[in-house]
């Protein structure tokens, strides 16, 4: 099925006719969502539907390569381009201020996380990933033991180790922008075929996946000097590396098993179009994480 | 006037308001606008006056990021 990857509304598979009339329509409603993903993704141009068709066959087209290619390779351009994103940007050596960002803003994240996740588990008959997500929501949320604390643990510690106790992060509600993603993201999990589910969140993982260098990104998450010099705290760089190490191999197995299972199933189309969706909610939401961090500012 | 969305519409009322907050002018005839949602420069006018700023806006729309991009230039005229 081609889906809309503004708003996941479905077509028949390969339909980029009926999806360029709908995108055409919907940008001549003004909205938002359908403006946006034309602007940043084909053109900025009114451009009618015949000439859009064409440009979408193209932008979704996999050539010669997998499902995860085209992943990687749309994230590199959205996150990791020659304009890379603001928040990447301010975490290579980043402020007491936008850590703290960080921490209340994904707070949020990583309880939509376990939820996501945990969906997937539920809706999914391979075993394989049910192992895949076990380990995980684990590794995120749960933990392994007092001496492998979960990234959620780091978290809270990360922001107690810069002077914000975790009873007030625990407390704070989500920006607009932070809410929106993570209702959305719950809303796909409960809806999209979990495949597509799949690449839309472990894709997400990409952001810290310091390999993507080797595919063109202009940058890594952070500076990796940072985990051993002097400006932060060592809750901090506990945070950080933990990422640093684990999202390489997160990411990559969740897009091995995107590849497989996208193809033996026939949902390469919802795949892609979910992921897109995805990510554009996580491009406001580092945005978020950046807002939260001016209420740190000095 | 044209714009594409509400959300371009918000943007465009936030950034003319705060324009006129930041150099004391009551209208703004001219905006001359460049970059893409990872940042963005203009130049404003007012009648002879002119200030540049350089700004980002969040994902409702609303400015999370303003400054002037040089403070020596445009803010010299008294307002009216």
């Amino acid at each position: 099925m081609t889906k809309c990857p503004a708003c996941l509304v479905g077509f028949a598979s390969g339909d980029y006719p009926a999806l360029a009339h709908h995108l055409v329509d919907r940008a001549e409603q003004s909205d938002s969502d359908h403006v946006r993903w034309l602007n940043q993704n084909l053109t900025r141009e009114k451009t009618g539907a015949a000439t859009l068709e064409p440009m979408l066959r193209s932008f979704f087209d996999l050539g010669s390569g997998s499902v995860k290619a085209w992943v990687k390779r749309r994230f590199i351009a959205k996150f990791y381009g020659k304009v890379p994103h603001p928040f990447v940007v301010a975490l290579q050596h980043p402020s007491r201020a936008t850590l703290l960002g960080y921490v209340v803003e994904h707070q949020h994240f990583l309880r939509q996380w376990v939820r996501s996740c945990a969906f997937i588990m539920a809706r999914t008959d391979r075993p394989e990933v049910v192992r895949y997500e076990l380990d995980n929501l684990n590794t995120e949320f749960g933990g392994f033991g007092p001496s492998r604390v979960a990234h959620y643990e780091l978290l809270l510690r990360m922001g107690e180790s810069l002077g914000v106790d975790r009873g007030t992060v625990l407390s704070t509600p989500p920006l607009t922008a932070t809410r929106t993603a993570i209702e959305q993201w719950n809303e796909m999990a409960t809806r999209e075929h979990w495949v597509a589910v799949l690449a839309a969140m472990h894709g997400l993982e990409l952001i810290a996946n310091r390999e993507l260098i080797r595919d063109g990104a202009s940058m890594q998450y952070f500076d990796p000097a940072i985990l051993t010099g002097p400006q932060l705290t060592d809750a901090a760089k506990n945070f950080l590396r933990e990422g640093y190490e684990a999202d390489v191999t997160h990411s990559d197995e969740a897009l091995d098993l995107v590849d497989q299972f996208a193809g033996e199933l026939g949902v390469v189309e919802e795949v892609q179009s979910t992921f897109l969706r995805s990510i554009d909610l996580f491009d406001d939401y580092l945005i978020a994480r950046l807002e939260r961090a001016v209420q740190f500012e000095a | 006037m044209f714009f594409c969305c509400d959300l371009c519409l918000v943007q465009f009322r936030g950034l003319v308001e705060r324009i006129k907050r930041d150099t004391g002018w009551d209208h703004v005839d001219e905006l001359e606008v460049a970059g893409d949602r990872r940042g963005r420069t203009c130049m404003a006018k007012s009648g002879s006056r002119s200030a540049r700023f350089t700004f980002a806006f969040n994902s409702e729309g609303s400015l999370r990021r303003f400054g002037r991009q040089d403070a020596g230039s445009g803010g010299a005229g008294a307002p009216p």
